[in-house]
């Protein structure tokens, strides 16, 4: 039966593309990726609070103190170090005592709007609890105006928790920084002890599900799959009957017809594991093979699911020819 | 993104994963290109994890933007438009033709020779089956136009030597 120009292309789509799988790298890639940006984020929290109200009396406080130039970290080779630093300093022990003087915030929720990029955000964060839910108003179709992450930042009571002194400050930050990179490493290694898991699971799995053919099912295929090539010895063709012979199971019909009406020999075998027969139509000369078959039997409905029809593959060898040059293909 | 999040978009690509990979494939035509848009959506998607409620549109959807803005990029530097060039045109009958190395040359230069919208209908359509009606939705267009392009495309596929003779191959089967 012809199938349509869509079907085909379908089907070579599917076999030319079938053997593609994506590696795994790139998913674990990107997750820890995110997470640590989520863990970024999530750090950064305990700054934008705080440095919020800094920054509004730190800006007022550069525009006063005149046009000093702001202080960068130096490169190699530079020739003003000592000086740049102790002006970045001062600048900073500036801002630290500004931010020291101005009022802690003592309402619940902070609105932050944002643009990020080329798109406005609108940022609202409860700080009792850490909920933060992020608006894109301009974002664009199929993305939600509203996002929603539960406990993205951390609470008023965490980051009231933090040391204030500089000296523990700083020994809380790199801890906190060294425990998130060893929470991601964590993280990493379950995953590949999870993907192990998985993996022997599946072998399992295979090993559970592979039928369990016998030494007379393996002896009996393998025959019947050998006897069909032309190119065969006759003695290894008179051993192959002498194994079909000695092989329980075997049903042997010495009047039989082939599909196409020819007589043969028909050898045939059920085979328990399969559930199929194998069938192999002989010529009676014992030369060749006129014809192969399998049969599978048709399954009754079951469970509420329906059976199956019986399916009967047959490969007829009209046909066998042996040449001294190579043939043509018609 | 946290560690829900994380194990939901885990088990999406494990899920979707080959299939994506694959719809790529089809859509670069090029094996490699595809890992890098591939990746590429992936990425787009992690960000937006939280916010996305269909990823599988959603990941179609970027692929084909992807995709048509590498267009583009080539298209400014024409040079590059030799990509196709390098590809095997031997006659596929000669291999096995059950082998998908030796189908995907002829099959990816085929679709090479349609526009990056023709083959997303195609693609979609035909390898990812999606219906008239979702395509034209992902695409933004209208079923009416995915109808139509869907036939002038197949119509040219025929065309091509290389496809015409895998799709003489297939007829056999």
């Amino acid at each position: 039966m012809p199938a349509t120009d869509e079907d085909l292309l379908r089907d070579l789509m599917h076999r030319a593309t079938g053997d593609l799988h994506a590696r795994s790298e790139i998913t674990n890639g990107i997750v820890t990726a995110s997470r640590r940006r989520h863990r970024r984020t999530r750090a950064l929290g305990i700054s934008v609070t705080g440095a919020a109200a800094a920054a509004a009396v730190g800006a007022a406080a550069v525009a006063t103190s005149g046009s000093a130039p702001a202080a960068r970290p130096t490169q190699p080779g530079s020739t003003t170090p000592t000086i740049a630093l102790t002006a970045a300093q001062r600048t900073l022990k500036h801002l630290s005592a500004k931010a020291a003087a101005a009022s802690a915030p003592s309402d619940r929720w902070v609105k932050m709007t944002e643009l990020a990029g080329s798109q406005h955000k609108t940022t609202i964060i409860d700080t009792r609890n850490g909920d933060v839910w992020t608006y894109q108003p301009d974002a664009g179709k199929g993305v939600p105006a509203e996002l929603f992450s539960k406990a993205g930042a951390p609470t008023a009571a965490q980051l009231a928790a933090d040391p204030t002194t500089a000296s523990s400050l700083r020994t809380f930050l790199v801890r906190q920084g060294k425990q998130q990179q060893m929470q991601a490493e964590q993280e990493m290694l379950a995953q590949v002890q999870k993907q192990a898991k998985r993996l022997a699971h599946l072998k399992r799995i295979m090993a559970a599900a592979q039928p369990k053919e016998t030494s007379d099912d393996w002896a009996f295929s393998q025959a019947a799959m050998t006897l069909w090539n032309p190119a065969i010895s006759p003695a290894l063709r008179s051993a192959l009957f002498k194994v079909i012979a000695a092989t329980p199971g075997v049903v042997v019909n010495a009047h039989a017809r082939d599909s196409l009406g020819r007589p043969a020999i028909e050898i045939s075998r059920y085979d328990p594991q399969a559930k199929y027969t194998e069938a192999v139509f002989e010529a009676p000369d014992a030369t060749r093979v006129l014809e192969t078959s399998s049969l599978e039997p048709a399954t009754p409905a079951r469970d509420g699911l329906p059976g199956e029809q019986a399916y009967q593959l047959n490969d007829t060898y009209q046909s066998i020819t042996w040449s001294a040059t190579r043939p043509s293909a018609r | 993104m946290d560690k829900k999040q994380a194990r939901a978009f885990e088990s999406f690509v494990a899920e979707s994963g080959d299939l994506l990979l694959r719809i790529a494939t089809l859509l670069t035509c090029d094996v490699h290109l595809a890992e890098d848009v591939y990746q590429e959506t992936l990425q787009r998607l992690a960000r937006r994890w939280a916010r996305v409620e269909n990823p599988r549109a959603f990941c179609r959807r970027v692929m084909h933007n992807i995709v048509i803005d590498q267009q583009r990029a080539r298209q400014r530097r024409p040079s590059e438009l030799e990509l196709y060039a390098g590809y095997d045109s031997r006659d596929p009958r000669a291999g096995d033709p059950l082998a998908a190395v030796e189908l995907r040359p002829s099959l990816l230069a085929a679709l090479g020779t349609l526009s990056p919208q023709q083959r997303a209908i195609v693609v979609l359509r035909y390898f990812d089956d999606r219906s008239e009606g979702e395509v034209a939705d992902l695409l933004g267009v209208s079923v009416g136009t995915v109808k139509s392009t869907a036939s002038r495309a197949v119509a040219r596929l025929r065309e091509q030597p290389g496809l015409g003779a895998l799709l003489a191959t297939s007829d056999t089967h």
